[in-house]
């Protein structure tokens, strides 16, 4: 897929930025979320959600976005409520590891066609607790997905502003910028 | 702000007040009581963060540093998801991470018991607060447009209104041809110099504490004021327990710094630590609730959120968050089969934000449907209600089973919307779509989201049916007070941090007066 954002143009929009916010976005960048191994999973579980965090955001700039849900455990992004009765998070997510190898009738859900993957889901979201993991575990991915520069190349987040500002504010600036943009011609 | 931090008054031993939480109305009494002459201590859970060097133009990043988000209980069929939208936890409060709207209620919404027979009145009327309104307007240094054509506005703000961007540029050609009058959303963020501080650059980033100063959070306004006053505010101690002396007076405040237990003794305590915290601390103190009342009656605005996908590239995320606005479908009216009503705003939502709030409404949202929707980004606006909810004794704050890191029960926070909140969603909805078939939009999507919390603490003449008198002084203990967004008898569909701002002032004023 061709990037909204081309390479030479993010690297001229990170020219001005902060080196505190810069190097966070570089860490980002050069990591792309891999870890050599997850502190938090079995093998088993980790393979099932390695598969369901890729039928939920089908990605294809190399991301491990599970490397980054087991990096992330421990940190609250901001969200402290929890539904009573459901297990605390890493619980609910090797639970949800269990429910979706279980509702795949036995076979791991890894190992599954696309259109079986869809029935599985569909599953887990008449489950209550399968409902509230995917919830969850979904919000978390995206969280990571979402924050990737990669990923603001492709659909068209500028990123940091500071110092400089946005400088282009209504629709005939905006068409401009856009006309000299990589990813102009796909829309 | 290092430099005003090191020259800051610094109390050991008994203060006039001790104030709980440092948000829109802790910062704002320390400054007002502090001037008035009164030896001030405030206590932030949170810290004291600085524009320039803490905060950063990055959703993720920003995340875990300005939100409350330890552990709370939710339950209920429309749990609240509580940090990030609704609830701060820094020197500044959730002023740090607000979009900056800054809206009066309107003249009527204090009387809807009498005039409509529903919710409950306020202890006085909109003239009441009016002169309090100006002064925080004054204050803050509040842009806005000079012809607000609905009840409750000033005629000309402090500053000129901000700009509009792409997306409000297609939303007002939706309202112009629906008939629907729009404007500018007066905000807390400068268009002009104001006392050291500089205009908006337009960087977006409002939300993740905004760098320029530009954005008059209480970080940036009450705060500096009150340090100046002579106010000493106190960072990451938290507020466990208040005390009470054998007369039946509170005597101080319990707190943790670092781990450490520490005492605070005052003359007064005000509890300022919004419409989930301040219940849980009085719940937890065994304090000011022989009413049974506190925790009940949670409010929160309840809102649509409507996407719309435009032919032409809008980069909506360029801007303060919110843009545009209207007030016409305020209050109730005879057409609707629903009580009050709602307001319409311009909102532009980062990556994050975006695809999160659309897939917590969206069970299809997954797969390629959500790249589809995603990949498109730079093509959506945002347009969402701001929805009153009126008072119900069961969406209330009770404590919870569980206990926090420091041993402390956490809230629980329980909330049901009733047909009345549904039938106005379902009123909101349409609108927001009716605005976007009327702009062109190519394609339309639907979300859900929950702002604000208040109530809790409810502000009445009757000791058997509210918390705190009409000077948000407990009924129960004669030194003990609660100001912030949980007094609130009703909460109308305006963002409430100006209203929490201007009871404030009002109660300041009073402490004073009395205290002479």
């Amino acid at each position: 897929m061709k990037p909204r954002i081309s390479g030479e143009e993010f690297d001229a929009l990170r020219k001005p930025w902060d080196d505190k916010v810069a190097a966070v976005i570089d860490q980002r960048f050069s990591t792309n979320y891999s870890r050599a191994s997850l502190t938090h999973f079995t093998d088993q579980e980790a393979s099932s959600l390695r598969a369901f965090a890729h039928a939920l955001v089908p990605e294809s700039e190399g991301l491990d976005l599970l490397g980054w849900l087991d990096h992330s455990i421990g940190s609250h992004l901001g969200r402290g409520d929890w539904k009573p009765g459901m297990p605390p998070e890493l619980e609910l997510y090797k639970e949800g590891a269990r429910l979706l190898d279980e509702l795949s009738s036995g076979s791991p859900f890894e190992s599954l066609p696309e259109d079986q993957a869809e029935t599985t889901i569909r599953s887990l979201q008449n489950d209550e607790t399968g409902k509230y993991f995917m919830e969850r575990f979904f919000e978390r991915i995206l969280h990571g997905y979402y924050s990737h520069p990669r990923v603001w190349m492709r659909i068209g987040f500028y990123g940091p502003s500071y110092p400089e500002g946005y400088i282009w504010l209504r629709l005939d600036e905006v068409q401009k910028r856009h006309e000299r943009a990589a990813g102009w011609d796909r829309s | 702000m290092k430099p005003q931090r090191e020259a800051m008054t610094r109390y050991d031993g008994p203060v006039d007040v001790c104030i709980i939480g440092a948000g829109a109305a802790g910062s704002t009494l320390a400054k007002e009581l502090a001037e008035g002459g009164m030896t001030v201590v405030v206590l932030e859970a949170g810290r004291w963060l600085d524009t320039q060097e803490d905060f950063l133009n990055d959703e993720l990043a920003m995340l875990d540093v300005l939100n409350w988000d330890d552990p709370r209980e939710s339950e209920g069929n429309n749990p609240l998801k509580l940090g990030r939208t609704n609830t701060g936890r820094a020197v500044g409060g959730s002023t740090v991470h607000f979009t900056a709207m800054k809206l009066r209620l309107h003249p009527d919404d204090f009387k809807l018991k009498t005039t409509e027979g529903i919710g409950v009145d306020w202890p006085f009327g909109y003239e009441e607060l009016e002169p309090y309104y100006t002064r925080a307007e004054d204050f803050v240094g509040v842009s806005g447009p000079r012809d607000m054509p609905w009840p409750g506005n000033r005629d000309s703000y402090p500053q000129g209104a901000l700009s509009p961007n792409a997306g409000d540029e297609v939303i007002a050609e939706g309202f112009n041809k629906l008939g629907i009058r729009w404007r500018m959303t007066p905000h807390a963020i400068l268009t002009g110099e104001k006392e050291g501080r500089s205009p908006c650059m337009n960087y977006g980033f409002c939300a993740q504490g905004c760098k320029s100063d530009a954005k008059g959070s209480a970080l940036v306004t009450w705060i500096p004021a009150a340090v100046k006053a002579g106010a000493e505010i106190r960072e990451s101690c938290f507020a466990v327990r208040i005390e009470q002396d054998p007369q039946g007076l509170v005597s101080g405040v319990t707190y943790l710094e670092e781990g450490q237990p520490r005492f605070q003794a005052a003359r007064l305590v005000m509890v300022c630590g919004y419409a989930v915290e301040s219940p849980r601390l009085l719940l937890n103190s065994g304090l000011a609730n022989s009413s049974g009342q506190v925790g009940r009656n949670l409010m929160v605005h309840p809102g649509s959120i409507g996407f719309g996908r435009f032919e032409r590239p809008l980069d909506n995320f360029i801007t303060p968050p919110v843009g545009i606005m209207t007030q016409d479908p305020y209050g109730t009216q005879p057409s609707r089969d629903f009580d009050r009503g709602y307001i319409l705003n311009r909102y532009s939502m980062f990556p994050i934000e975006f695809a999160t709030t659309l897939v917590a409404s969206n069970p299809e949202m997954w797969g390629s449907r959500l790249h589809q929707v995603m990949d498109q980004y730079p093509h959506w606006t945002i347009l969402t209600s701001v929805n009153e909810m009126l008072p119900n004794p069961e969406n209330r704050v009770t404590l919870g089973e569980t206990k926090d890191a420091n041993g402390v029960p956490v809230a629980r926070v329980t909330m049901n919307y009733n047909q009345n909140d549904k039938a106005m969603l379902a009123d909101s909805d349409r609108t927001i779509e009716e605005v976007f078939r009327a702009a062109g939009a190519e394609e339309i999507l639907m979300a859900h989201g929950q702002y604000h919390v208040l109530g809790t603490c409810r502000m009445g003449e009757d000791p058997a049916t509210s918390v705190v008198d009409p000077w948000c002084r407990t009924h129960d203990e004669p030194n003990l007070f609660v100001c912030d967004g949980s007094v609130f008898p009703t909460v109308g569909a305006v963002n409430p941090s100006l209203t929490i701002e201007a009871l404030a002032i009002r109660t300041a004023e009073h402490i004073l007066k009395i205290g002479q």
